[in-house]
């Protein structure tokens, strides 16, 4: 029994994903079933789980480790599930999305997700991440009558499993030095490194497999394509979760395991941050869809979390952690209105949908406001705080150019955001598009981001505290 | 011995691999690709690695050309497509020429570069991977967990194969 403590969250996902599909095989045709509430309490009762286990450093069959690292992340993965869940009740009915397979993949990505930070084994990592990647794959063409939806997914599908045989080749290097998956051994067999080449190669792959899953240029193809086509609500939920999940495990491996190679592989990974920031700044300023700009967006948002790992200090770190939290909680907002507001018909993701949003929805339209803002990284929202707490991390390890490169570029990127909201609030509505209506509960999370968006801004003292002491679980 | 049976083993992968590529009728392929999976498999009970070879047949000679057969025989597809003419233009052949040499240059200089010290030679490492028994052992003690991981990623693949292929209700 002492080996169960460190998964009971990842459990309680499982387990929340299997009542959803229980529930769907049970339901009868035509009756409606809150499949949701089941997600709902699975991800408070994880969420709750890993609050208790805070500092307790807990260990599970010597692969997966809760320290408070993999904790801080398993909340971020909470609050976008919860959010996601609260959404897709609204979203799910009207986009004829199939219910208890939706929130039982999404469960399960959840619970790749929780178990990809947590893990202390290449092969653990591995298994998470196919894990995750299957049922995101899935819900990107979930609906089937969508042909944008099916090319998505066979793209992302595609590339995704290329980009995975990436990792595991870079596993099996690794293994080959080692003689071990574990990241401690791996470590260690790193430091002394008897075998450069070998451990190049090793690093090399595994930066390319994460840097798939985080969407970093020259890896970032599919991103537009699979945000785009696949429906709102997954996109707000893959674009949050998966990064968040990428990155933890990211930092995880090349800040612990392989910091002894660190002269090896910052370089590079500064290279590839500067050029993430560029790109998906200059890209996005030319799109017209809402979805593929914030798709465009969340490409510049990778680039500048690259930076906090480049800038390989402990505040580095710990801003890596802050700024996920930040960055999950207003995106996941965004996109979460597009859903909201979207129908399988007409899904409001064209940049004049948004013309007259204030007259018509201004409760929507400030939230969106807010949102974007924190986007764009303005005071007084979270977002400020967050690029400025990775900038200066960077700015004190020396790299100045990558920090005006990212301060540029997210003063470039203020302007796709601002389009969106000028549309909302100075152009008439043309034609009205039928907009449904928005229910409560989805209302309650809109309200819960925006204050969350508000308390990381003005007061991240506390959150930033417990990101700089769950990083040192990680030395 | 070993050495005789090394050539037997490599001559038949090295032929049915070529055969496979200059069949007319896709069947006959597959077929081929059977034999040449199972020389391999040979070739892996040669280097010691049995548990290799018992995969090698299960997996590929099994399931992978099952999956083969039925995608050839769905497709409905027993002989090959008019061969379409080349659209290289003038120059394609040269350019193709040049560049499949520059490719056999850069794997010759590859090859004669490494050296068999580059890689472990452990014995306790590769007397631990070759073990059936050692790795059952494994996969129920050290690596218990990531067995189970493994059977909620297989649960998910066939949640999602089923969202994917379901027929509208």
């Amino acid at each position: 029994m002492n080996n169960l403590p460190a998964i009971i969250p990842i459990l309680i996902v499982v387990l929340s994903a299997a009542a959803a599909m229980l529930a769907e095989a049970f339901r009868q045709p035509g009756e409606r079933m809150p499949i949701a509430g089941l997600g709902l309490i699975g991800l408070v009762g994880a969420g709750a789980a890993s609050y208790f286990l805070w500092d307790k450093d807990a260990q599970s069959f010597g692969v997966v480790r809760a320290d408070n690292f993999a904790l801080f992340i398993n909340i971020i993965l909470c609050i976008i599930g919860v959010l996601t869940m609260v959404f897709s009740n609204d979203v799910v009915e009207r986009e004829d999305i199939p219910g208890g397979e939706y929130y039982a993949l999404t469960l399960f990505a959840i619970s790749g997700m929780m178990l990809m930070v947590a893990a202390t084994d290449l092969l653990v990592i591995f298994l998470a991440l196919e894990v995750l990647s299957l049922a995101v794959y899935v819900l990107t063409g979930i609906r089937r009558e969508s042909a944008e939806g099916a090319e998505a997914a066979f793209k992302y599908f595609l590339l995704g499993a290329f980009s995975s045989a990436f990792f595991l080749y870079g596993i099996a290097f690794a293994f080959t030095i080692a003689g071990s998956t574990r990241l401690d051994e791996v470590g260690k067999a790193m430091a002394s490194a008897p075998h450069a080449t070998l451990a190049m190669l090793a690093v090399a792959l595994l930066a390319v497999g994460f840097a798939f899953k985080i969407s970093a240029v020259p890896f970032h193809m599919w991103t537009p394509d699979a945000y785009e086509g696949a429906p709102t609500i997954v996109t707000a939920f893959m674009s949050t979760g998966v990064k968040a999940a990428a990155f933890g495990a990211f930092v995880r491996v090349f800040l612990s395991t392989l910091q002894p190679l660190e002269g090896h592989w910052v370089p590079v990974l500064a290279v590839i941050a500067g050029a993430t920031m560029i790109v998906g700044t200059v890209v996005g300023v030319l799109q017209s869809n809402v979805k593929r700009m914030l798709a465009y967006s969340s490409i510049a948002h990778a680039g500048y979390l690259l930076l906090g790992i480049v800038a390989a200090s402990e505040d580095g770190k710990a801003a890596v952690l802050f700024y996920l939290l930040v960055y999950a909680v207003a995106n996941i907002g965004a996109l979460g209105i597009v859903a909201l507001l979207g129908t399988a018909e007409h899904p409001h993701d064209q940049l004049r949908d948004f013309a007259g949003l204030w007259r018509a929805r201004p409760g929507l339209a400030g939230l969106m406001t807010v949102f974007l803002l924190s986007l764009g990284g303005f005071p007084p929202t979270a977002g400020f705080i967050g690029k400025w707490y990775i900038f200066a991390a960077a700015v004190r390890d020396g790299y100045y150019s990558l920090a005006i490169i990212g301060v540029l570029s997210s003063v470039v990127s203020v302007f796709f955001y601002l389009r969106i909201v000028v549309m909302m609030y100075m152009t008439e509505e043309a034609a009205a598009p039928a907009r449904p209506r928005v229910s409560g509960p989805a209302m309650a999370g809109l309200a819960l981001a925006m204050l969350a968006t508000f308390y990381l801004g003005v007061l991240p003292t506390r959150v930033i505290e417990y990101a700089v002491e769950s990083v040192k679980a990680i030395v | 011995m070993d050495v005789i049976a090394f050539y037997v083993f490599a001559a038949i992968a090295v032929v049915a691999s070529l055969l496979v590529i200059g069949q007319r009728n896709p069947m006959h392929s597959v077929m081929l690709l059977i034999v040449s999976f199972g020389a391999l498999s040979g070739l892996y009970v040669l280097l010691d690695a049995p548990f290799t070879a018992v995969t090698q047949i299960i997996v590929y000679a099994g399931a992978i050309m099952v999956l083969f057969l039925f995608v050839v025989m769905l497709l409905n597809a027993h002989t090959e497509d008019e061969v379409v003419p080349p659209t290289l233009g003038p120059h394609g052949m040269k350019v193709a020429v040049v560049l499949s040499l520059a490719l056999a240059a850069e794997a010759i200089w590859a090859f004669s570069r490494i050296s068999p010290t580059v890689f472990s030679n452990d014995p306790g490492l590769t007397g631990s991977i070759s073990s059936v028994a050692r790795i059952g052992a494994g996969i129920f003690t050290t690596h218990a967990f990531a067995f189970e991981v493994t059977s909620v990623l297989i649960l998910v693949a066939m949640v999602g194969a089923v969202v994917i292929a379901r027929k509208e209700a």
